[in-house]
């Protein structure tokens, strides 16, 4: 067995380091002193998202349950537009796509479509190493055509309509949304009100909260508003299937059926492990993974079924290669995982387990052969789906079932 | 004069700390970002870090700090919309340090922290609980505790491919 008692380990790796020009940390620097001093100046969208905060940070406001669901103000207003960023360009479609996409230095990180809409989008970063100002990139493609636009880290979704939202990691940060022509204008509606049908989630991450706004995107209207949330819960993760949200806080959850409107808390012990909340095309049913702090993998430990009178299902799991990389709900309730062992060329598995649970059965997928690694599930306005990378950079497989795949291009 | 310290302390101690940090993120690549950004953040104020009795040490807390963020955010992204996590890089390893490295993912942050710089890193007990910023017995509690279950994962690994 390995030793893990390895004093020279940490010094071999080191020789083989080979360091950055200090150049690059002087420049680092003087952004980040930069992006200090435009935040301590108070800017208006920074105020604005405050008052949105407000609402959050239990001021006594209510869900406004008895507003008819999905009703907007009669006097809408634009969404305020963030500082200007001097890292950033302008979110218009670049003249030349950046060399490394084409290279070996691309890696996605990113990918969304919604079944039956031709537009799909990738988002693709390179490390460090690459030249150019723009490390991380938005590719839209449809119809033959392809536009790549610089972005902000963040993650990506499907609106509809061709559209697609990159929610910025960085706190206070807006969520944008672009299509294949570049950013477009968002319209935002006032009040808060309930998520309505055909509307997707999207955040502004809190820095010491974990959320400083929710909102509700149509992507075919480019209209947003804010969502009513539950105000006993610190929230921690928010989960869509349509408007079936599960909203989660410290070891409790609030289950929604009707977009937020109303709901029922469901407190469930996960005894100190991280949770995972599985993307569900079964309406209201809910699955809850509960794992390990495997740093960038997450080894399962235990499966919870959040039933809608507030009781939960608990049941260890023993899986053989326990890493999930992905995992989905289907419309017959089961629940599938896609799992690796912990070496390095273990091969990807895909397991079953029944609705009303037990043991796992191991599926044998079909057209999933050129599979080189789960890249995840994406949830979309028809249902979630796995995604699965290939050696073929832009091309991935998909499938709703976790048993049949097929091939669809990511840009 | 304070840059030209930052300067200093970087040519000394980059590779060092890179290699300490990868036995804690297990991605080379996440190791040379998390440092990098432990050195901008003293390039951005070179006076303050001037004052800083040991600044490897500063350095290397700052690091871990910074790939505990980073990491935090990819978490819950995979709550979110159960992301897909980037390639990781490693370096040119041995089969047995690799998978010493892969098992140390299995286990949660606090003890694979402190595995990592105690027993990868060789850092010192003391050490290490200045860097975690937690008391040194319970920088031998995770190391006990973590030291079972790494075993474990390590022998259970074995099994499967025996």
């Amino acid at each position: 067995m390995p030793e893990i008692d390895d004093p020279a380990f940490a010094g071999d790796v080191a020789n083989g380091v080979h360091p950055p020009a200090f150049a690059a940390i002087r420049t680092g620097a003087v952004r980040r002193t930069r992006r200090h001093r435009a935040a301590a100046a108070g800017i208006s969208a920074l105020a604005v998202l405050a008052v949105i905060g407000g609402v959050w940070l239990g001021n006594g406001a209510e869900p406004d349950a008895g507003a008819p669901a999905g009703t907007p103000s009669p006097t809408p207003s634009r969404l305020p537009t963030t500082p200007s960023d001097p890292e950033l360009p302008r979110r218009e479609p670049m003249r030349q796509e950046p060399p490394w996409l084409a290279s070996d230095r691309a890696f996605v990180d990113g990918f969304a479509m919604v079944p039956g809409e031709e537009t799909v989008a990738s988002t693709w970063f390179c490390d460090r190493r690459c030249e150019g100002a723009a490390k991380r990139v938005l590719v839209v493609s449809a119809s033959g055509r392809r536009s790549v636009i610089a972005i902000p880290r963040g993650t990506l979704t499907a609106a509809g309509g061709g559209r697609f939202i990159v929610e910025p990691y960085r706190p206070g940060a807006p969520p944008r949304v672009f299509d294949i022509d570049g950013e477009v204008a968002m319209t935002m509606e006032s009040g808060s009100s309930p998520l309505a049908a055909g509307e997707v989630v999207a955040a502004i991450s809190g820095s010491g909260l974990r959320y400083i706004g929710l909102f509700g995107i149509n992507g075919k209207t480019a209209t947003m508003h804010e969502l009513v949330v539950p105000p006993e819960i610190l929230l921690q993760a928010v989960h869509a299937d349509g408007r079936h949200l599960t909203f989660e806080g410290s070891q409790t959850f609030w289950l929604s059926d009707d977009g937020g409107a109303s709901g029922t808390r469901n407190d469930l012990d996960t005894d100190g492990y991280l949770t995972s909340l599985v993307p569900s095309a079964r309406p209201g049913t809910r699955v809850v993974l509960l794992g390990g702090d495997g740093a960038t993998l997450f080894p399962l430990q235990r499966v919870a079924r959040l039933h809608a009178d507030g009781t939960n299902t608990v049941e260890d799991v023993h899986l053989e290669s326990p890493f999930v990389l992905a995992s989905l709900v289907r419309r017959d309730g089961s629940l599938v995982l896609a799992t690796v062992g912990g070496e390095f060329g273990d091969p990807l598995r895909i397991w079953r387990q029944r609705p009303e649970g037990g043991a796992f059965e191991e599926l044998i997928p079909t057209g999933f052969e050129a599979a080189t690694d789960l890249f995840g599930t994406i949830s979309t306005s028809r249902g979630p789906i796995m995604v699965a990378t290939t050696v073929d950079r832009g091309q991935a497989l998909i499938s709703t079932d976790g048993e049949v795949w097929k091939s669809v291009r990511m840009r | 004069m304070g840059m030209e310290w930052v300067q200093q302390c970087f040519e000394a101690s980059y590779r060092r700390l890179v290699g300490q940090l990868y036995a804690v993120c297990g991605d080379l690549t996440e190791a040379e970002e998390v440092v990098s950004e432990a050195f901008v953040r003293a390039a951005a104020r070179p006076a303050a870090f001037a004052r800083v009795d040991n600044p490897e040490a500063w350095l290397r807390t700052v690091a871990v700090n910074v790939a505990r963020t980073r990491h935090r955010r990819r978490a819950i992204g995979l709550r979110l919309h159960v992301a897909h996590e980037p390639q990781h890089r490693h370096p040119d390893l041995s089969t047995e340090r690799l998978a010493v490295v892969q098992a140390l993912r299995g286990l949660p942050a606090a003890q694979r922290e402190a595995l990592a710089l105690h027993y990868l890193a060789d850092l010192s007990v003391q050490q290490v609980a200045e860097t975690l910023g937690v008391p040194a017995g319970t920088v031998k509690a995770r190391l006990s505790r973590g030291r079972a279950a790494l075993a474990e994962l390590l022998t259970r690994e074995e099994e499967t491919h025996a």
